[in-house]
């Protein structure tokens, strides 16, 4: 009997064989190829497999017809990784027996799996399946991709560099989907398909977006991207790579705060919620039902901890965090995001718990990464972020060069035009008593800036009404702020105003209320500029500069390795992945020579 | 909800022409918030009265509890008589008799109260005792109203610096960390105990 054995990434702190029970083969064909973390002293194993993680696909290791598995549910927390490669690799009529397992509901008697893994048999040790036909995700080849992309009718700068990188890509072939209507300065019209016209904002009603957008991919492949991602030049060696048959999938994400690419910063793609298990209080949704998701439950699950998920370690609560889908149509179908939740509203925690739920697993693709056109200062905390280590427990991780005064991209996606204009809208209806003598000037500098909005929060004039309160902090994190507050700092500002009136937000309470994240982004670009002049500061230009950085980056991020980040390649790889994924200046103007690529 | 803290004289000698004089300070008002002192009722002409009938009196015993520290607010009882009156009344809180720091508890809890009330009463009243009127007219105002306070350049000025330097220390202290980080890769790197995993 031909026995394989599993053996976990060492650093992981997943139980190693030692700390397993022993392996029983009894009861086992002899022509059954076996798979374990577990050892049995007299048998010596055909294969070991090392370094098993999240990251692994071992479904490409073997050929056969006829595999058991013993134990590797209990023993192993990336089973469910695992055991979708091992459904999908087996070929119609297999034969796969799960054993000696302790769990509640078994990975393969989950919905996803119910029309193509049968139960013949079962036993008092485990069930045997029998694979009766493909699974969803087996559907299709990976030439044919579907790039959908959610937008809105603002500025469509980096829609069209995002746009154009798509059409480099490697793929033979592809169709660009928008979901919505771009801004007048659109340039490829003639390359994309435009689909639901009629989903309507604001609220952004993201999740309905993008399932619209798979509803109407006429490709196997999906691949569903914000317009703020750049994807990787390679793509297509990425996908292919990486194989066939994927559940929810993810590229690792960067984000270069400078214009040097010298501070890499991890931005946005693969979360965990480690407490989110925790979370029992259930509320209505907007379609009437029950669920641990509903607004009213918001601010609750707020306050769980999230991190950046280390790509090597799996739990239930990892997710993609929605910027970047890559999935199979058929899978999408089979577990769409939920309609009624809006952008920000955890509307990728609940699909990919419900994915989950389902069988469907969410993992990172290693063989690609991808870079973030522009980032929202509110998801790192003065430059460094929160990241899972290979051992689970938590760490920061703060680029290299981040002290140092390099030339700096905008820190908020706003003009500073519209800075102003915001402002003057904040003051007019909430402290219409303020005069703002240097308020052209507040658009500029961290300094001026923090002087107009002390000023304004202390001229502040609003009932102490809870619908008034909610609006003027509304209106706070929408014209002064520049982004979308935590449903948690929102509730803790509510009942510090109902508690304390005005003293909430005069004198000094400012410090650590109100104004949480105008610290995070002052404390960003302390004495610097805050606003973008124009998107186009986003967009590093061609030049040496930006090779030499990106060699540094691709040096220093090596200490990063199985940390921050996963790198399959050394630091030529690296170096190669950071010039390939740099959006330069080019991708957001007119098109100029996009050479041998076919549109939608 | 307009505002009214009204002098306990004004309101017991003449309380027909204290309304009627608050009634026409909230309409004149911007902002709703309003002094009704004993002189100024005196100046009002003989033939302006204000009907009693809209009105519902609270006497403010019934808002607060007595204990050894003295008296306490009873949410409860603000509570149940927030959502009982009706809004379209005059709401009237006769506090004479009461200390500053009584009247300021309550004036607190009542904020609390009305705080989660999706429609307010059309006026609320006061009534203090004249000694007091100024105090608890603020205490008022400030329960239900935030009100602007206009901040001198100077004192912005020190308020922004005070705040860019706290950012600044806040952010020193996670670089501290990250420096202790460096100087342990260095160290690896030095000692060549750094082994990259592949």
């Amino acid at each position: 009997m031909p026995l394989w054995q599993l053996v976990h990434r060492k650093k992981l702190s997943y139980p190693s064989a030692k700390r397993l029970p022993e392996l029983r083969l009894d009861g086992i064909p002899s022509d059954s190829l076996v798979l374990s973390f577990r050892k049995n002293p007299e048998v010596r194993p055909d294969k070991v497999l090392r370094r098993i993680s999240a990251i692994s696909r071992i479904g490409s290791a073997f050929v056969a017809s006829d595999v058991t598995l013993v134990g590797v549910e209990s023993d192993s927390p990336v089973a469910p990784i695992l055991m979708w490669d091992i459904a999908h690799a087996l070929p119609v009529g297999a034969v796969l027996r799960v054993l000696d397992d302790v769990v509640d509901r078994p990975w393969l008697s989950r919905s996803y799996y119910a029309g193509a893994l049968v139960p013949v048999e079962r036993t008092s040790r485990g069930v045997v399946y029998c694979k009766e036909a493909p699974l969803p995700a087996e559907a299709g080849d990976l030439d044919s991709w579907t790039f959908g992309i959610p937008v809105g009718p603002e500025d469509a700068i980096f829609v069209n560099a995002c746009v154009k990188r798509i059409l480099e890509l490697d793929i033979p072939r592809k169709e660009i989907l928008l979901c919505g209507r771009p801004g007048d300065n659109f340039l490829y019209w003639d390359k994309v398909r435009i689909v639901g016209e009629d989903i309507t904002a604001p609220p952004v009603q993201i999740a309905r977006k993008k399932n619209r957008l798979a509803q109407e991919a006429s490709h196997p492949n999906l691949c569903l991207l914000h317009d703020r991602v750049f994807l990787p030049r390679d793509f297509g060696k990425a996908v292919r790579t990486f194989g066939n048959a994927f559940p929810l999938t993810t590229f690792q994400s960067l984000y270069f705060d400078d214009i040097f690419n010298l501070v890499p910063r991890r931005y946005s793609d693969f979360n965990v919620g480690n407490r989110l298990a925790g979370q029992t209080i259930f509320g209505a949704m907007r379609n009437g039902t029950a669920s641990r998701y509903a607004p009213a439950v918001f601010p609750v699950i707020d306050a769980t901890d999230f991190a950046f998920a280390n790509p090597h370690r799996y739990t239930r609560n990892t997710y993609p965090t929605g910027s970047l889908y890559i999935a199979k149509k058929s899978v999408w179908l089979l577990c769409p995001q939920n309609d009624s939740l809006m952008w920000t509203e955890f509307e990728d925690i609940e699909h990919a718990e419900r994915a989950w739920e389902m069988g469907i697993p969410s993992r990172i693709n290693p063989f690609g990464f991808s870079q973030s056109m522009n980032a929202r200062p509110l998801l790192s905390q003065f430059g460094a972020v929160r990241i899972e280590l290979r051992n689970g427990s938590y760490g920061m991780y703060r680029p290299f060069f981040d002290a140092l005064p390099l030339p700096r991209k905008p820190l908020i996606k706003r003009t500073m035009d519209r800075a102003l204009s915001e402002l003057a809208t904040f003051a007019r209806n909430w402290a219409p008593n303020v005069d703002l003598p240097d308020l052209s000037a507040s658009a500029i500098r961290s300094y001026d800036r923090i002087r107009t909005i002390i000023r304004l929060l202390h001229g502040t004039q609003l009932l102490i009404r809870r619908d008034d309160v909610s609006r003027f902090l509304k209106d706070f994190e929408r014209h002064v702020v520049g982004d979308q507050l935590p449903y948690a700092w929102h509730e803790h500002m509510l009942q510090q105003i109902r508690e304390k009136g005005k003293h909430a937000f005069h004198g000094n309470a400012i410090h650590d209320g109100i104004l949480r994240e105008i610290i995070n982004q002052t404390g960003q670009r302390h004495g610097r500029y805050v606003f973008a002049k124009t998107f186009y500061d986003y967009f590093p230009r061609r030049s040496k500069m930006v090779a030499v950085g990106s060699l540094i980056s691709a040096l220093l991020l090596g200490f990063q390795n199985h940390r921050a980040f996963y790198f399959p390649g050394g630091w030529l790889w690296r170096y190669r992945m950071l010039l390939g994924t740099t959006p330069y200046r080019d991708y957001a103007d007119a098109p100029t020579m996009i050479g041998k690529t076919e549109g939608a | 909800m307009n505002l009214v803290a009204m002098s306990a004289l004004a309101y017991w000698r003449e309380p027909q022409k204290a309304l009627a004089l608050a009634e026409r300070l909230v309409s004149e008002s911007h902002s709703g918030e309003v002094i009704v002192d004993w002189p100024s009722v005196l100046r009002m002409p003989a033939d302006s009265v204000h009907s009693l009938v809209s009105l519902h009196v609270i006497p403010m015993h019934r808002w607060v509890r007595e204990n050894t520290d003295g008296y306490r607010p009873d949410e409860k009882a603000i509570s149940e008589d927030a959502r009982s009156v009706p809004c379209e009344r005059i709401l009237l809180l006769d506090a004479t008799g009461f200390d500053e720091s009584t009247i300021i508890g309550v004036l607190n809890a009542t904020r609390m109260v009305w705080f989660s009330l999706a429609t307010w009463h059309k006026q609320f009243v006061l009534v203090v005792d004249d000694g007091i009127l100024l105090p608890s007219a603020e205490a008022l105002f400030n329960a239900f109203h935030c009100r602007p306070y206009i901040l001198t350049g100077r004192e912005t000025r020190d308020m922004a610096r005070v705040f860019m330097r706290q950012t600044l220390l806040l952010k020193w202290r996670i670089l501290r960390r990250g420096r202790g980080k460096l100087r342990r890769l260095l160290n690896r790197i030095l000692t060549s105990a750094y082994t990259s995993e592949k």
